[in-house]
């Protein structure tokens, strides 16, 4: 028979709840956050193919765009949280883009969409935006998806905000979004004229700035271009 | 009085819940003789278990709160007897459900604070009475405490489960029990701990150190960082989940009605043929899923009225293959890839995309496509949600054809407990 007098079963207790404590919170800070985050990466990827099939020209973008915005952001020196937020929304900024109707996509190429199409296209960031908002976890992109298209200058209405009123994560993919996709479509050196032409207008310039030092700077920063064009 | 009841039934509970409470406390003052004893140590363990009790973790959005006030109540019970304990907890449920009514902006009113308290009651006077049976005269006095203090913990925590359920049985018509099971599993360890850090502190309140067991503070602070973390982690997958389904309705908006009611039916059908619980719930979510690959098909095709084409046929064909391709890069789906991408296959081994013969098929495939055809050729209440390729059918019509169809297009077994499943749901 062991003795169990009232002090044994206090300190086993105490024993107990000390390895307990210590086990949970390591399970807890350390294993929890990174399965946390792998399940997040999964499911965004679950998001990014749903919109691949939907639209097959799409592929590939986000990684570029997260790639781009990235060094912009870190140019402009915006903390760590800062750059995840965004790259998080850049890889659902288009899970709008399923309210699009499929013909326009897939029976009309893009040179020939006139002005009611494109609106019709630009509207993908108010609806991401939107669905973003209806979800509980990830509702602080909301903002910053649904001003991705948004000029700096301003739309002339009050709805949208302009100038520096605009995150600051929106006006980088702003500009990332248009190059990456203007570069697939007509090369680099044509879609860089195209940002500079919008500098100021469309864009905030000094994200502009940092594309174009990014983009040319002979810092290890550069990102060396590939040759897309060729590819349409 | 029984027409109250039935319009009334949470009153109905709390009221049950006070006099029972009432009833109980009455029998131990008067029968075991309980007095009580009021120290600065029972000053100090009561005002733990109100910061416990004001700093609750709401857990998966579902309403349900989680607190950490058993191992504080178990020293009111070492240092002052039981019915001052019933007391206390009262007390403190009363003020942080007052506090709690007043940070949520949702109406939840008196009755809301009325049922936490008397839910509170009840559990308590149970556990008094667990512990007023535990402690036999022929156990050594430190064993009698240890021994005392496990029946009460037992009798409380199963005593609030059942109560809780009970109540949100009632509310929300559904199986409570059954999805908290499924959802709030406590793993071992959080148990052990919670169970542990009880002991300490009835040991430490019987030695005299009431005021040690403030320590106790950082286990349980611990406790509450890693039910946090679950139900973020939780959460998250339903997100993903709610996403999803909001990007199908973007492209087709008649099927937020066929989803929600396909998602019902092939749980109940999943119970019906005896799955576990938890696949049963995996099917919901499946089913819920199960025409995410649509977002990859044109939506003019799918709405076109009349009669297909074969090439438009074989666009639509490809959505099955395209929910697998969405759905697989998520370790959390990963179950419920094979059956979405079955989910048009027949038992004869003309279905598509892969021709699986009928001991192939899973299950759960199965049960999607019944539930599915079933709801596509009822067409649902709403004109909205009508196919505009054909009229609806009655429920009996189509039940009719499913039978037509059984063992060519559809699993027999499963047909069969769909039908019991629809009448005795109408019935």
């Amino acid at each position: 028979m062991i003795p169990l007098s009232g002090t044994a079963i206090l300190w086993l207790s105490i024993g107990v709840c000390t390895v307990a404590t210590v086990t949970i919170l390591f399970y807890s800070r350390i294993a929890m956050p990174r399965r946390l985050e792998e399940r997040l990466r999964q499911s965004i990827q679950v998001f990014g193919t749903a919109i691949e099939l939907r639209f097959p020209s799409h592929k590939g973008l986000t990684e570029r765009v997260v790639v781009l915005a990235r060094l912009i952001g870190k140019r402009l020196k915006l903390s760590e949280k800062t750059l995840v937020t965004m790259q998080m929304a850049a890889e659902l900024r288009d899970i709008g883009l399923c309210s699009i109707p499929y013909s326009l996509v897939h029976e009309k190429s893009t040179y020939n969409w006139d002005d009611a199409d494109w609106s019709t296209y630009y509207r993908h960031a108010e609806v991401s935006g939107a669905m973003l908002e209806l979800v509980p976890s990830l509702r602080h992109l909301a903002p910053i998806v649904r001003l991705h298209h948004t000029d700096f200058r301003g739309t002339g209405t009050e709805i949208f905000p302009s100038g520096e009123d605009i995150p600051v994560e929106a006006r980088i993919l702003n500009v990332v979004c248009e190059y990456v996709w203007l570069s697939r479509l007509q090369g680099s050196l044509l879609s860089r004229d195209s940002i500079i032409r919008g500098r100021g207008t469309a864009f905030d310039p000094a994200v502009v700035d940092s594309l174009l030092e990014v983009l040319t700077s002979n810092s290890g920063t550069r990102v060396r271009e590939p040759y897309e064009a060729l590819n349409c | 009085m029984r027409k109250w009841f039935r319009r009334r039934p949470v009153e109905a509970v709390f009221i049950a819940c006070f006099v029972a409470s009432f009833l109980g406390l009455l029998y131990l003052a008067i029968f075991t003789k309980q007095g009580f004893r009021i120290g600065p140590e029972l000053a100090v363990l009561a005002a733990l278990a109100l910061l416990t009790e004001l700093w609750p973790v709401s857990i998966f959005r579902r309403g349900l709160r989680i607190t950490f006030t058993l191992p504080f109540l178990v020293g009111i019970v070492v240092v002052s007897g039981p019915i001052m304990a019933v007391a206390i907890d009262c007390m403190i449920s009363l003020l942080a459900a007052w506090a709690m009514s007043r940070a949520v902006t949702r109406n939840l009113g008196g009755l809301w604070i009325g049922v936490n308290v008397g839910v509170a009651a009840l559990a308590s006077t149970l556990a008094a009475f667990a512990w007023q049976f535990a402690g036999s005269p022929r156990l050594h006095i430190d064993l009698l405490l240890f021994v005392q203090v496990a029946s009460y913990v037992v009798a409380y925590g199963i005593s609030n489960y059942v109560l809780v359920a009970t109540i949100d049985r009632i509310v929300h018509r559904k199986s409570i029990a059954e999805s908290l099971m499924l959802h709030w599993r406590p793993n071992a360890l959080t148990v052990l701990l919670y169970a542990f850090a009880a002991i300490v502190v009835a040991f430490l309140a019987s030695s005299g150190f009431a005021a040690w067991a403030a320590m106790t503070i950082i286990p349980i602070a611990v406790l509450r960082y890693s039910l946090k973390m679950q139900s973020r982690y939780i959460d998250q997958y339903y997100d993903t989940i709610s996403a999803l389904s909001m990007m199908l309705q973007r492209v087709h908006p008649y099927t937020l009605g066929h989803l929600r009611r396909v998602s019902r039916v092939a749980e109940d059908v999943a119970l019906r043929l005896g799955l576990s619980a938890r696949r049963a719930n995996l099917v919901k979510e499946a089913a819920i899923l199960h025409d995410i690959g649509k977002i990859g098909i044109n939506e003019a095709i799918l709405d076109k009225p009349g009669k297909l084409t074969d090439e438009e046929f074989d666009h639509v064909k490809q959505h099955s293959t395209f929910g697998a391709l969405i759905l697989e890069p998520a370790e959390a789906f990963s179950p419920m890839v094979r059956w979405i991408r079955h989910h048009h296959e027949r038992p004869d081994g003309t279905g598509y995309p892969d021709q699986l013969s009928d001991l192939e098929i899973p299950i759960e495939s199965k049960i999607i496509a019944v539930v599915d055809a079933f709801d596509a050729m009822t067409g649902g209440e709403d004109g909205k949600d009508r196919r505009t390729y054909r009229d609806p059918m009655t429920v009996a019509e189509a039940l009719a054809e499913l039978e037509r169809c059984s063992s060519t297009q559809f699993d027999k077994n499963v047909v069969f407990a769909f039908r019991e499943t629809v009448m005795g749901a109408s019935a």
